[in-house]
């Protein structure tokens, strides 16, 4: 049997690991497109760059699954594949709607990598994705009416004869390897201009240009939401153009496919062409707007993107020339390119880390880093028993190596930690897509500002942190921003801002999701909360108190039921959530301002601030995060009620008291009365208790083992600690200890309770 | 058990060549012999010191401390209803590998390894059980002597788990 194991594991296992190395690769291409796409969306400077990395990963998905034998997954990447192509070589625009199909297949490629990790074999239905694709890359047009007039003409222009042009097209991708920046004004320029010129008269003959493409490429990266909020009077900007646009490129430098266009072929297509052309080109050139906005040194790119928008939008719209309008659009907006470029490539140059020094890293399972950790914890233990015991040393070498044993196994210790976190960068970028799609459906403008990118964090505090994060995004943007129409009304600007930001302060990662939306109406949660019963109605709340209500499990927001949030799935899932992690949840609103919502997580899911307690004979930790107080009680604190139990009176509070013992159904240490224990205060979202120990030892980090799976469906317990007397102890899950189950335990009737 | 016996077994344990797949490791519950496949046993250790398990069912002994990670050690006696030694050195926890569940097996002595081959071992006797005896694979009769070959994994199985947070919920 051992030998025939190995027989037939032989091959396969072979080529499971290949399977299995490239699924675990796949995640991190996936990521770095996902990432690639929303800087389309995002930077409207160069793309080429992107492309060319989106190109690269779809290429090398469908390259690599096929090697190992996805078929389906290597199809379908061919059809994504066919689609960046396209657009690499400029014969498709970059509309939201290309990007928002492009999302769509990389998650459905998510979906696929999913599948195939659990099971190798699955198979998966990607027909409507392709689809979706084919839809794309035939059309263009059908996909592009949703956003704006401008999107839908940029399309019809696509649509048509581009395909002809193809063959004329290929030389344009050598543009696209035109190096970005500084070559601009070299001579390597002119040549490209001439090309691109020779080209652009192919085009126009043709009557849809790429050129018209890529000004459409422009426009939808550059915000196209703004742009009705702005007016732009094209015949200004015709007497301008000409000039303006000589100018402007040799001023700044500019991303390649487009750069070399512009002015040379304003100047020279009248050469090259009809007058006509020629005529339409100089009359409809909004680049005076351009050129001014472009002197406005500030980075926010949109607005000034949305500027050129307008004016290339405008154009076509306006009376002016349908079609041989469009070739000039894109000088226009490959000047705005250019101008634009030199800041937001800067800015843009922090938010996506295009090169940065790589360390080397190599892959490690985490199973491996677990046994790690898990030894490294046992030296921690030995050598706090070690120290225990140090007065029983003599020999002052073996002092001193003891010392320096304790040093070593600290850092150790501390490294090993280390090797769990990771940046939060992945996670954020993750929320950057679900304000994009949110916002989109909802029809709001909204910017998400991430900060602190590289924080570091346990890597299973980062796996539970997506759904909250997501959750708290969506509903910031449903129900915290206004529409932009309130939104200009209340005098904000139109484009809302959430900001989410990470740090560590102290001990904490420290997660922050501010949003300037309407803010949340304490008087309206206060309604709400009495309506469904959450508080009396004479209950006196301060108003901090009143809002962080939401997290309240009986306080669903469902009567404001969208699309988007507000699937029965409360904020106090968020909370506890959140709690789960050991860590909390507060909310702060100003009415009209916005709402700050603010998570504090231990650094670490491994080690959590515990206080160990004696209960009979056996030791409980208790998570420090959800504890109030501890205090002695008394005699007159303390009343049994028949039917309720035993009653802590707090401060005018009354909390049902539990034995520790009891509740685990443990010996009770030796006839301990009640006044002779220590009384623990648990306080968490949804119960306020108070738990009666014997002792309190001492408060220390203790490092948290998971249950084995044999007693993992333990409720009230959220894993086990070895302590430094070398027993594992259990970690109190304070949040599920006492159950309903529990709670009726008719005896409780405490010793010493009168 | 003596520390010494521990480290003769485990050394017997590293030292079991080839097809270890019919070799079985047999130990005594009462006055039982019982064994279980070596494929399963990753060690042998002394009875450690545990902490016991709230709420848990009768035959969990407790959580120990085995280099680090944390083991629950269960009482094959009391789950079968065998009746333990008295004043007993020779017991001994049994480490198995339940894929993925690692688990201690108290035993009241670990006697030997067993090489059997297939003719050695008959099917379970067919017995009017009142009890369940699924986790029974096979006999072996030598010598007066019957040693019951177990798979621990039905002994224990998924059932036991619901059982503990059964027991919980009707608390």
């Amino acid at each position: 049997m051992g030998i025939f194991l190995a027989e037939a594991t032989g091959m396969d296992e072979f080529e499971k690991e290949l399977k299995e190395g490239f699924l675990e690769e796949s995640e991190t291409l996936l990521e770095d497109a996902e990432q690639s796409l929303l800087e389309l969306e995002n930077i409207d400077d160069d793309h080429t760059e992107v492309i060319n990395k989106l190109f690269r990963a779809a290429h090398n998905l469908k390259g690599t699954s096929r090697a190992v034998g996805f078929g389906e997954l290597a199809e379908f990447t061919h059809e994504m594949e066919n689609l960046i192509l396209k657009i690499k070589n400029q014969e498709m625009a970059i509309t939201p709607q290309v990007v928002t199909v492009l999302l769509e297949s990389f998650d459905q490629i998510g979906v696929m990598v999913q599948g195939l990790k659990v099971d190798l074999d699955a198979s998966f239905d990607c027909s409507e994705h392709v689809s979706r694709i084919l839809s794309v890359l035939e059309g263009g047009g059908d996909v592009a009416e949703a956003d704006q007039d401008s999107a839908v003409q940029s399309e019809d222009y696509e649509n048509s004869p581009i395909q002809d042009i193809d063959e004329d097209l290929e030389p344009m991708v050598s543009l696209d390897e035109y190096p970005t920046e500084e070559d601009f004004a070299s001579i390597d320029e002119t040549q490209s201009f001439e090309e691109a010129e020779n080209k652009d008269y192919d085009k126009i003959e043709a009557t849809n240009s790429t050129e018209i493409q890529e000004s459409s490429n422009e426009f939808d990266l550059s915000n196209l939401e703004n742009i009705e909020s702005e007016g732009f009077s094209i015949e200004t900007s015709k007497q301008m153009a000409s000039e303006e646009i000589e100018e402007d490129p040799t001023e700044q430098p500019s991303p390649p496919p487009s750069a070399p266009r512009p002015e040379q072929s304003i100047e020279e297509a009248p050469s090259g062409e009809d007058e006509e052309i020629l005529a339409e080109l100089m009359m409809v050139r909004p680049v005076e707007a351009q050129t001014e906005s472009v002197e406005e040194p500030s980075l926010i790119t949109d607005n000034e993107s949305s500027d050129f928008l307008q004016a290339t939008e405008e154009e076509p719209k306006s009376d002016l020339k349908p079609e041989p309008s469009q070739p000039e659009a894109k000088p226009v907006v490959d000047i705005s390119n250019k101008n634009k470029v030199p800041p937001s490539s800067g800015s843009s140059g922090g938010k996506s880390s295009p090169s940065k020094p790589i360390d080397e890293t190599i892959r490690v399972k985490l199973s491996r880093l677990e046994v790690l950790n898990n030894f490294v914890g046992e030296l921690v233990i030995l050598q706090s028993v070690l120290n225990q015991h140090r007065t029983e040393v003599k020999s002052p070498i073996m002092l001193k190596s003891l010392g320096q044993l304790g040093k070593l196994s600290k850092e150790i210790h501390e490294i090993s930690m280390s090797l769990r976190m990771l940046p939060i960068k992945p996670t954020l970028q993750k929320m950057q897509r679900i304000v994009r799609d949110t916002s989109r459906t909802l029809n709001k403008k909204v910017n998400l500002i991430t900060k602190g990118e590289e924080t570091e964090v346990d890597k299973t505090v980062l796996e539970h942190l997506n759904d909250p994060l997501t959750h708290i995004i969506r509903n910031a943007v449903d129900h915290g921003m206004e529409s932009p129409e309130e939104r200009i009304q209340l005098g904000k600007p139109e484009m809302g801002d959430v900001v989410l930001s990470c740090f560590h302060e102290g001990n904490n990662l420290v997660i922050e999701i501010t949003d300037d939306g309407k803010g949340i109406d304490p008087e309206i949660v206060r309604q709400k909360a009495i309506e469904k019963g959450v508080i009396k109605p004479d209950s006196s709340l301060t108003d901090d108190e009143l809002i962080n209500l939401i997290f309240h499990p009986g306080f669903s927001t469902k009567s404001e039921v969208s699309e988007v949030s507000g699937r029965g799935v409360g904020m106090d899932v968020v909370k506890t959530n959140i709690q789960n992690l050991n860590g909390e949840i507060i909310v702060q609103s100003e009415i009209g301002k916005g709402s700050i919502f603010k998570i504090s997580l231990p650094l670490t899911m491994a080690v959590i601030d515990g206080m160990v307690t004696q209960v009979g004979v056996e030791k409980y930790v208790f998570p420090l995060s959800q504890i109030q107080e501890t205090l002695k009680p008394e005699d007159k604190d303390v009343t049994f009620i028949t039917g309720m139990g035993s009653i802590l009176h707090l401060r005018g509070e009354n909390l049902p008291l539990y034995q520790v013992s009891d509740v685990l159904k443990r010996p009770s240490g030796n006839e301990s009365k009640v006044t002779d224990q220590i009384a623990v205060i648990v306080r968490n979202g949804k119960q306020s208790y108070a738990l009666l120990v014997d002792e309190i030892h001492h408060q220390q980090q203790v490092v948290i083992k998971s249950l084995g799976k044999e007693i993992e469906k333990q409720s009230g317990f959220m894993g086990t600690s070895i302590l430094g007397d070398g027993l594992p102890a259990f970690i109190l899950d304070l949040s599920n200890l006492v159950t309903e189950s529990t709670n009726n335990i008719k005896g409780r009737n405490l010793k010493g309770a009168a | 058990m003596s520390n010494e016996n521990v480290t003769n077994i485990n050394e017997q344990l590293k030292n079991v060549d080839g097809g270890i797949d019919q070799r079985f490791l047999e130990f005594t519950l009462g006055n039982e012999y019982y064994a279980v496949p070596l494929l399963r046993v990753k060690e042998v250790i002394a009875v450690p010191q545990t902490t016991p398990i709230p709420n848990a069912p009768a035959y969990f002994e407790g959580i120990m401390n085995l280099r680090g990670q944390v083991i629950s050690i269960v009482d094959l006696r009391k789950k079968l209803g065998i009746k333990k030694r008295e004043d007993n050195k020779e017991e001994a926890v049994i480490i198995v590998d339940l894929n993925p569940v690692y688990l201690g097996v108290i035993v009241d002595s670990v006697s030997t390894v067993l090489a059997l081959s297939s003719e050695e071992i008959s099917p379970p006797p067919d017995v009017d059980q009142k009890v369940k005896t699924d986790y029974i694979t096979g006999v072996r009769f030598v010598d007066n002597k019957m040693t019951v070959l177990m798979n621990i994994a039905k002994v224990l199985n998924i059932k036991d788990y619901e059982a503990i947070s059964n027991e919980k919920a009707s608390a």
